[in-house]
């Protein structure tokens, strides 16, 4: 894992964004995201050699828990990939009118994370304690304990990948607390896809 | 001009009684009044000029009743525009001036709009709108140092990219008061200032400049939108140099009135990052709070599942010292563990900061901890007397009710996890695993007192049984913990380092187990049983924590 990040460190330093070889589209070589005051930039590994040696390139782990989902799990809720969520990082989360979100335990997201996400963990949305505490922070207005969600902030919510039900879970648990389907995006390449196409990933500090 | 930016950099931090987001909003409406003030002056004059008067009319209504409208939001509250009144006295008292000053003012500009004005209207506009825009500056001032330093920093961008918005308003009513007065000194020397401001504030946005307290802008998208300014603003400096005509004047407000939608959109990006970080600061302590409770659970589980381990530890170390087997060791070892099962009951009930334990308020848990304390006080006495006497009865109360201390600590376990809610499959697969594991420790503990238990002849048949069944099921759930389960919820681990730790558990039993199994042991054969047992408990122990910590089993 930490070789990735190497790479994708030397070779932000190494290449303007018009010499890059490896671009993400034929226009598109690099997204900038704000991240804790600094600016991360995403973008191919340039090493056509590279091949991932952490635990993404495995094809399979014991079901349960880790069938395969649907492309569209939740009717409603938009699938979305890669250049879709890059689109949303620059038009959105960089304008604060939108947020990513990572699904996944806090030691997953601690090993590396999209830039740019925050870690809400699926887990949390079966707590009530915290339930309302991190809604009022998506747009929620909670009160006398009703919750008005016609201001709720639109969200891209990933977690490992197509294997991996974290995301899921945290998009079923919105819905039905109320969350408007169609102010949630699911990222089902999650993780897994992100780095498979070398796609710059950081280490929450 | 220049003293009340620098007075802002430079004022004291008060407390502050705002979110942070509101805190931006405060900033932000507030700084717009500034341009209003300007805004108003402007179309004011572009009607008395006949410059597109009819438009100005229109702009110079709206932006009066949005003055009016702010500065009520900004005293009394304002839902709609996302306005908190400030609790800060300096911040009240300073807005209450503002007010008494724009009651008059407003007026004025109503006469104006009705068409029925005199000269003296027009005057007392010219004349008090940089008053108004003063102290109007002076509210911003008081927001902006209430803030906390970090934040003040923050919030200077947003401050002084909003100040641009009334500066461009501000030069527009300049280049009309010197179209009505080519003479005017003050009109001159105040364009001359404003303009000089503006490009120093631009500059400070993009570069950083420390006097103002500026940090050079990083976000490629807002730096894009500065030098997009920049060059519009290069273009509105060289057209100022070239205006002499009624239509140049009139070029110069459009030109204006971009720079400010320009500058309006720029404030707004830096307000967007500074919510965004704030808010993913608050999202980020509410998860660690949540991660903290959650860890501690596993803790508690896994600390009440030690418990059920230190109640065959403890007979076996009161039989190894009855037996004279490292006799001294054996003895300390048990008031050792006498000691932490005490200790760690306790911590249950009351909490134990160094344990890691916080004080239990769930009537299960604390029910279930009494049972626990009804048969734990008196068996620690007997060990305590134990300890001190070595007497054989004493003995023999450890032997007849450990069991039953084992059953209600495991009893506890099952409370503790009752207590706390699992989160679906995953976590519920995990926790079975850790407890599974976690009861192998205490086997390990038991069948070998029940070893010991053979060996001295106590109920021989009975603890004979008693071991194979504890052999049987040691064997079994070291097997579903290596090959998983699926019927017991036991994931099969693909974790390299816990599927190591446990082909070393299952080394360490292969050896052990035939000397369990075995009637009569030779005296190295029953020294290598002990020594490897506590090996065996010592593995299973970290087998335990990484199947609890480990990111993916």
């Amino acid at each position: 894992m930490g070789r990735i990040w190497i790479v994708a460190l030397m070779a932000v330093l190494a290449l303007g964004g018009e010499d890059l070889k490896v671009k993400i589209t034929e226009d598109l070589p690099y997204v900038d995201v704000e991240v804790n005051g600094k600016i991360v930039r995403i973008q191919r590994i340039q090493d056509t050699n590279h091949k991932l040696r952490n635990s993404y390139i495995r094809t399979s782990r014991p079901a349960p828990p880790f069938y395969v989902q649907r492309f569209q799990p939740v009717e409603g809720v938009e699938t979305i990939g890669e250049l879709e969520l890059l689109d949303f990082l620059q038009k959105k989360v960089n304008l604060d009118e939108g947020l990513l979100i990572d699904a996944r335990m806090p030691q997953w997201f601690k090993q590396g994370t999209i830039p740019g996400a925050v870690n809400i963990p699926f887990s949390l949305f079966y707590s009530n304690r915290y339930t309302d505490r991190i809604l009022s922070h998506l747009g929620v207005k909670i009160e006398n304990g009703k919750r008005d969600f016609s201001n709720a902030t639109e969200l891209v919510i990933f977690d490992n990948g197509p294997w991996c039900q974290q995301a899921v879970r945290e998009i079923k648990n919105l819905v039905q607390l109320g969350y408007p389907k169609e102010k949630i995006h699911y990222y089902r390449g999650g993780m897994q896809y992100w780095q498979i196409l070398g796609l710059t990933t950081l280490k929450p500090e | 001009m220049r003293k009340i930016v620098v007075a802002l950099i430079m004022g004291g931090l008060l407390a502050w009684g705002m979110s942070d987001k509101e805190l931006a909003i405060n900033i932000n409406l507030a700084g717009k009044q500034r341009m209003l003030t300007q805004r108003m002056a402007k179309d004011l004059l572009m009607v008395v000029a006949g410059i597109k008067s009819q438009e100005a009319k229109e702009d110079l209504r709206s932006s009066m009743e949005l003055f009016d409208r702010t500065i009520k939001g900004l005293m009394q509250g304002d839902k709609g525009l996302g306005l908190v009144a400030s609790k800060e006295q300096n911040v009240q008292e300073q807005l209450k001036k503002v007010y008494s000053l724009w009651l008059p003012f407003k007026e004025r500009v109503e006469r104006i709009l009705s068409g029925n004005y005199s000269k003296e209207d027009v005057a007392y506009i010219k004349e008090h709108d940089l008053k108004l825009l003063e102290e109007m500056n002076r509210a911003v001032g008081f927001l902006v140092e209430s803030g906390k330093a970090s934040k003040a920093q923050k919030a200077q961008a947003i401050n002084l990219a909003g100040k641009e918005r009334m500066l461009t308003q501000r030069i527009a009513k300049d280049l009309l008061l010197l179209h009505l007065d080519p003479n005017s000194k003050e009109a001159k020397a105040d364009l001359q200032e404003s303009m000089a401001l503006f490009e120093r504030i631009l500059k400070g946005l993009q570069h950083g400049d420390k006097e103002l307290g500026l940090a050079p802008t990083q976000a490629p998208w807002i730096v894009a939108e500065l030098q997009r300014a920049q060059e519009m603003w290069e273009e509105f400096k060289a057209r100022v140099q070239k205006a002499k005509s009624k239509e140049d004047l009139a070029k110069l407000m459009e030109m204006s009135d971009a720079l400010l939608a320009q500058m309006n959109k720029i404030t707004k990006m830096y307000e967007a990052i500074y919510n965004r970080r704030k808010k993913i600061a608050s999202i980020n302590s509410i998860v660690n709070e949540f991660v903290e409770e959650k860890e501690g659970q596993k803790h508690v589980i896994n600390l009440a599942g030690k418990q059920r381990m230190l109640t065959q530890k403890m007979s076996k170390e009161a039989l190894l010292a009855a037996l004279n087997q490292g006799s001294q060791q054996n003895l300390g070892q048990l008031r050792s563990d006498m000691e932490l099962y005490d200790r760690t009951l306790q911590g249950f009930k009351k909490g134990d900061a160094e344990l890691g334990l916080s004080a239990t308020t769930n009537p299960e848990v604390l029910a279930a901890i009494q049972q626990v304390e009804q048969l734990w006080n008196p068996f620690k006495e007997h060990v305590e007397r134990f300890l001190a006497q070595g007497s054989v009865k004493d003995l023999g109360y450890i032997v007849a009710k450990n069991e039953e201390l084992l059953k209600r600590s495991n009893d506890l376990v099952q409370t503790f996890k009752r207590a706390y809610p699992t989160e679906g499959l995953m976590d519920e697969s995990r926790r079975e695993i850790v407890d599974i594991a976690g009861r192998q420790r205490m086997l390990t503990q038991k069948m070998t007192k029940e070893k010991l238990l053979v060996m001295l002849g106590v109920n021989p048949e009975e603890n004979k049984r008693k071991l194979q069944e504890t052999i049987a099921l040691f064997d079994r759930s070291l097997h579903d913990l290596i090959h998983g389960n699926q019927e017991r919820l036991l994931a099969k681990p693909s974790n390299k380092a816990i599927i190591q730790q446990f082909r070393k558990v299952e080394t360490l039993w292969k050896q052990l187990k035939p000397l369990y199994e075995k009637d009569q042991l030779s005296d190295a054969e029953k020294e290598l049983l002990m020594k490897g047992n506590v090996l065996l408990l010592k593995e299973m122990d970290k087998a335990v924590v990484l199947c609890e910590s480990a990111t993916e089993y």
